[in-house]
């Protein structure tokens, strides 16, 4: 502390680093989201974490996954057999902002458990390559995803591992903030209209269920970046 | 009754009809002859040369009576014979085994095909 009240120069950077991590993160986070082609492996990113939210409710709740299916433009489908409707349903969206909340407070919390999380992610996605993914654009998408996952746990200074982990929580949370919007279009389609019909709950009352979950995540890591 | 009896018996050696025809001497022929004769001089009595050339081919009542009494076997015993070729439960039970394997994927299948749920 003393170190550094009397260097200015270290001391600026740091605290400005620390006080601000969170904005700075999320602003690249809505900037990247923004770009044509980079913002496509991230979104691949959010529709995997979707469709194996949709598979582990199956597998919980005594079901069983036969397929998940991903496709370019960040859609992706989750073919289940048993298990319960309304919990598969409900938990594409919020399994999502689940995984973007846990990835980035797992990768603040140390840099050995970011790297860790990092592999166990790896080795989720090869899991559902083998069992899961049964065609091509599927396999694909999840290679490129792995590849990404294997790169940065292979990065040389974990903190810039921590950082990345961190930012692909952000985005994660960003589309499942982003993401249920896109269900009120009048269709009744997807898993909105799944549950309006098994609960006679209206679709906008899930879709704002679910974009009140991700806001309350982002907010509870905003939270705790300041303390 | 003597006609039908050995017709009865050149009917249950399917090859000994042919036999018959062609006027092979052979034993169960030689009995079926000497009882369609029996037969024959009972109805018309011809004379004896005669009578021995043509017992078994010409003879339209033991033919008649041949069908009918064919007709009649054909009802129950036919079906004695059909049951000797039954497998046996033991081969039964084995085949009732494979195809209910067999089943199993054929079930899996259907069940993948029309019970699934696609969540997107």
């Amino acid at each position: 502390m003393t170190f550094l009240s009397s260097n200015n120069s270290i001391k600026t950077p740091i605290s400005f680093w620390h006080k601000y991590h969170f904005l700075i993160l999320l602003v690249i986070a809505i900037v990247v989201k923004q770009l044509p082609l980079v913002s496509i492996p991230f979104n691949w990113l959010e529709s995997y974490f979707h469709e194996i939210s949709h598979g582990m409710a199956a597998l919980l709740t005594g079901g069983k996954v036969l397929r998940i299916q991903l496709f370019a433009n960040g859609a992706g489908l989750c073919t289940t057999q048993g298990g319960s409707n309304l919990i598969i349903s409900f938990f594409g969206y919020a399994g999502a902002t689940f995984w973007g909340w846990g990835i980035y407070k797992l990768a603040s919390t140390h840099q050995r458990i970011a790297q860790l999380f990092s592999m166990f992610i790896f080795g989720l996605i090869v899991c559902s390559i083998i069992f899961w993914g049964k065609d091509l654009l599927t396999w694909f998408i999840l290679a490129v995803l792995a590849f990404v996952f294997i790169l940065t746990s292979q990065l040389q200074k974990i903190s810039y591992l921590q950082r990345i982990m961190q930012l692909f929580g952000l985005l994660i949370l960003l589309n499942s903030l982003s993401s249920p919007t896109y269900l009120l279009d009048g269709r009744h389609v997807g898993d909105g209209a799944a549950l309006a019909s098994i609960t006679f709950v209206p679709e906008i009352v899930w879709v704002f269920s679910w974009f009140l979950l991700a806001a309350l995540a982002l907010y509870s890591l905003y939270k705790t970046a300041k303390k | 009754m003597n006609v039908s009896g050995s017709v009865g018996q050149s009917l249950r050696f399917g090859s000994l009809s042919t036999s018959t025809v062609t006027g092979k001497p052979n034993t169960p022929t030689k009995s079926s002859v000497a009882s369609a004769e029996q037969h024959e001089r009972s109805i018309k009595q011809p004379p004896l040369n005669e009578q021995v050339q043509s017992t078994v081919i010409f003879d339209q009542g033991a033919v008649a009576l041949f069908a009918q009494h064919h007709h009649a076997k054909s009802t129950t015993g036919y079906s004695a014979l059909v049951n000797q070729d039954q497998p046996s439960a033991k081969n039964e039970t084995a085949v009732a085994s494979y195809q209910a394997v067999d089943n199993l994927a054929q079930r899996e299948s259907v069940q993948q095909m029309f019970g699934v749920d696609v969540f997107a």
